[in-house]
């Protein structure tokens, strides 16, 4: 599978991830397979670069992480805090607002055609 | 080659500033995640080696890993980001600080009087914080500074000239200060002396010379060469 456009994704991560641990914690390979699934398969990352941006907004305090030993397993389960959910908020609006913005300059486009 | 090269991938976040802490958890994660991708793999009904080599191309390779931790600044630790800061101006502040402690628990003594009147003999818990104190701030706060900076400067393969040139500073600022302590007992009076200065040069370069303060120098310095040598063996056989 295709994995996507990289100059498309500037900032997607962040809003994707923040929005699927804001319903409930989750550790690296779970996120990457709800992402892939809620996308559609639309969104297709190289698994590896999730942790980054994971420990990135952790270390920002968007994200509470937590070890858990789980069969024989140590895995790192994330969570968006409550400064998360207000960036969160943020980048929805700010994402509305762009998508709208474009889609409004593709139909003007199309319209012209 | 089927896993992804992990030992590489560790010392080449660690060399380019990642915090320790961040690069140990990305290679445990990563290690985990590999072990899930495989497993999944095999569950499909792939061999071993066909599983591995799935799990190795979704991961995505050490550059591209490496190119996303290294995008995130916040990732990186403050001895990287500033190395001046953490190794000399931060430790001279502090030892410059504990001058000042040690200063001012003498005024305070001299100021009371309780401390230093003939006749007023101190019980022994009460000279042990001064007299532990002062054997910390003059004997072991350096070496101490010392070890502490070349475990961190390996820990973090940063470039041994800002640790060097702040340990170098350290001792010589550290052994610059001495003190004497006589306790008072019930005919004398007791007294606190400091003294500060550079007294390690020998009697033709200033007059008297202090071979406790240049001790003080060569051994800490030398200690500080042979553990900055040692380190690496040291923590692999620590390790294995």
């Amino acid at each position: 599978m295709a994995k996507t456009n990289a100059a498309f994704m500037s900032g997607i991560p962040e809003l994707v991830v923040l929005r699927l641990l804001s319903r409930s914690e989750m550790y690296g390979y779970e996120l990457i397979r709800a992402i892939r699934l809620t996308s559609g398969e639309s969104i297709v990352l190289a698994e590896g670069v999730v942790y980054p941006t994971l420990h990135g907004l952790e270390q920002r305090g968007l994200l509470k992480a937590k070890e858990k030993l789980v069969k024989g397993r140590l895995r790192v389960y994330y969570q968006t805090t409550a400064k998360g959910k207000k960036r969160l908020v943020e980048l929805e609006n700010d994402w509305h607002r762009i998508n709208n913005g474009v889609e409004a300059i593709l139909r003007r486009v199309v319209c012209q055609n | 080659m089927s896993e992804l090269n992990w030992q590489d991938l560790r010392v080449g976040m660690l060399k380019n500033g990642v915090a320790p802490k961040y690069a140990r958890r990305t290679i445990l994660e990563l290690k985990s995640h590999f072990a899930e991708l495989e497993s999944r793999a095999i569950d499909e009904g792939l061999s071993e080696i066909a599983a591995q080599k799935r799990a190795r191309k979704e991961i995505g390779d050490e550059a591209t890993i490496l190119n996303e931790v290294l995008s995130k600044p916040e990732l990186r630790s403050i001895p990287s980001k500033f190395p001046r800061t953490f190794f000399l101006v931060t430790p001279t502040l502090s030892l410059l600080f504990t001058f000042g402690i040690t200063l001012l628990l003498l005024l305070m003594s001299y100021e009371s009087g309780n401390a230093i009147e003939s006749g007023n003999e101190l019980a022994a818990w009460q000279k042990l914080p001064v007299q532990a104190w002062f054997l910390a701030s003059c004997y072991l706060l350096v070496p101490c500074y010392a070890l502490v900076t070349i475990a961190i400067a390996k820990e973090r393969f940063i470039n041994p000239f800002w640790p060097a040139a702040g340990i170098v500073i350290m001792v010589f600022l550290g052994s610059s200060w001495a003190y004497t302590l006589d306790w008072p007992t019930a005919e004398s009076a007791g007294a606190f002396s400091m003294n500060w200065g550079y007294s390690y040069f020998p009697r033709a370069l200033r007059g008297d010379h202090d071979l406790q303060n240049y001790l003080q120098i060569v051994v800490t310095l030398t200690a500080a060469v042979v553990f900055w040598r040692m380190y690496d063996p040291l923590r692999r056989k620590l390790i294995n």
